[in-house]
């Protein structure tokens, strides 16, 4: 027994001896795992916020380029949930026209007239149209 | 009293004489001196022999470990070492706090390539890892390629909302921008 003590003494202390030359090298390695998880963190919250947030041009394209050229467009706003536009035009068709485009896209849930006025002196519809994303 | 002492001394030679019984005597001291050291020697040798395997199995194990640790390490710095400067890039488009005038100058060209001046911008408080900008801006520019441009941009951009309100002169655009940054954690 006690020889086997004497070995296993022998083998710890050679253990020890490793683990003291391992300890030294990861010394030698200060600073590189910071900088690493640094650059993964920062990398992993580049692809979250790029992923998660919502974008608007293809909305904003929808609504412009469905517009054509017979209805003249006047204001628009419009946010991820909607939009609101005015515009004026000479036919009433052109705006009728104008919402069978908008509701063949099937990206709108809802379109609206809110408001649609004819102004005699200028021959001309002036039409507020409201339209909620899907 | 003399008599009484040699008598037990003849008693104890005649006893130890006999071969047989005396073998029997040696036996039982024999084992029983066995039993008494080796409970009081081997018990604790034994002890310490298995507390010592038991520390040379931690030590291997934790020596393996630091080993694996060193092969992520050394993966790691020539990851590192591989992004080298491109990590400052990142910064760049992901900044660690919000640096108003390097904005300003990014929606202001972006502005200028779509068509538009930048009138002004307002830069609302930061809150957490997001930065809400309106910017408001005049011309008779290209309000899809600028929306587009905002959000292409390298440094994350994500549109709240568009007020465009079509001028003879010039058109005049409100836009407000939700952008991105590392922020509090």
């Amino acid at each position: 027994m006690l020889i086997f003590n004497f070995v296993i003494s022998y083998v710890i202390q050679f253990q020890k001896d490793w683990q003291e030359e391992l300890v030294q090298e990861i010394d030698s390695y200060a600073g590189v795992e910071e900088k690493a998880k640094r650059i993964s963190d920062k990398t992993f919250l580049y692809k979250k916020f790029s992923n998660d947030r919502k974008l608007l041009s293809e909305k904003l394209n929808y609504v412009l380029d469905n517009i054509g050229p017979d209805v003249i467009l006047e204001d628009v706003q419009m946010d991820h949930l909607g939009f609101a536009l005015s515009l004026s035009g000479k036919s009433a068709l052109d705006f009728t026209n104008l919402i069978v485009r908008y509701l063949e896209g099937n990206m709108l849930s809802e379109i609206v007239i809110v408001s649609a006025n004819f102004d005699k002196s200028e021959n001309d519809f002036n039409v507020r149209i409201d339209g909620v994303f899907k | 009293m003399k008599e009484k002492k040699e008598e037990i001394i003849n008693f104890i030679k005649r006893t130890l004489s006999n071969e047989a019984l005396s073998v029997r005597i040696y036996i039982v001291w024999g084992i029983l001196t066995l039993l008494v050291f080796g409970i009081f020697g081997l018990y604790p040798v034994s002890k310490i022999f298995v507390s010592n395997v038991k520390l040379l199995d931690d030590l291997y194990t934790n020596n393996l470990k630091l080993e694996k640790k060193i092969e992520d390490l050394k993966s790691a710095k020539e990851k590192v070492d591989i992004v080298g400067e491109d990590a400052d890039i990142l910064d760049n488009f992901l900044p660690d706090e919000f640096l108003a005038q390097n904005y300003l100058v990014d929606f202001s060209l972006l502005a200028g390539e779509a068509g538009y001046a930048l009138d002004g911008v307002k830069f609302e408080e930061v809150e957490g890892s997001e930065v809400v900008v309106s910017l408001n801006l005049s011309g008779k520019g290209d309000l899809k390629y600028f929306v587009k441009s905002l959000e292409e941009s390298r440094r994350l951009n994500e549109i709240i909302d568009i007020k465009y309100s079509v001028r003879d002169r010039e058109d005049s655009v409100n836009i407000g921008v939700k952008s991105f940054i590392v922020g509090e954690k």
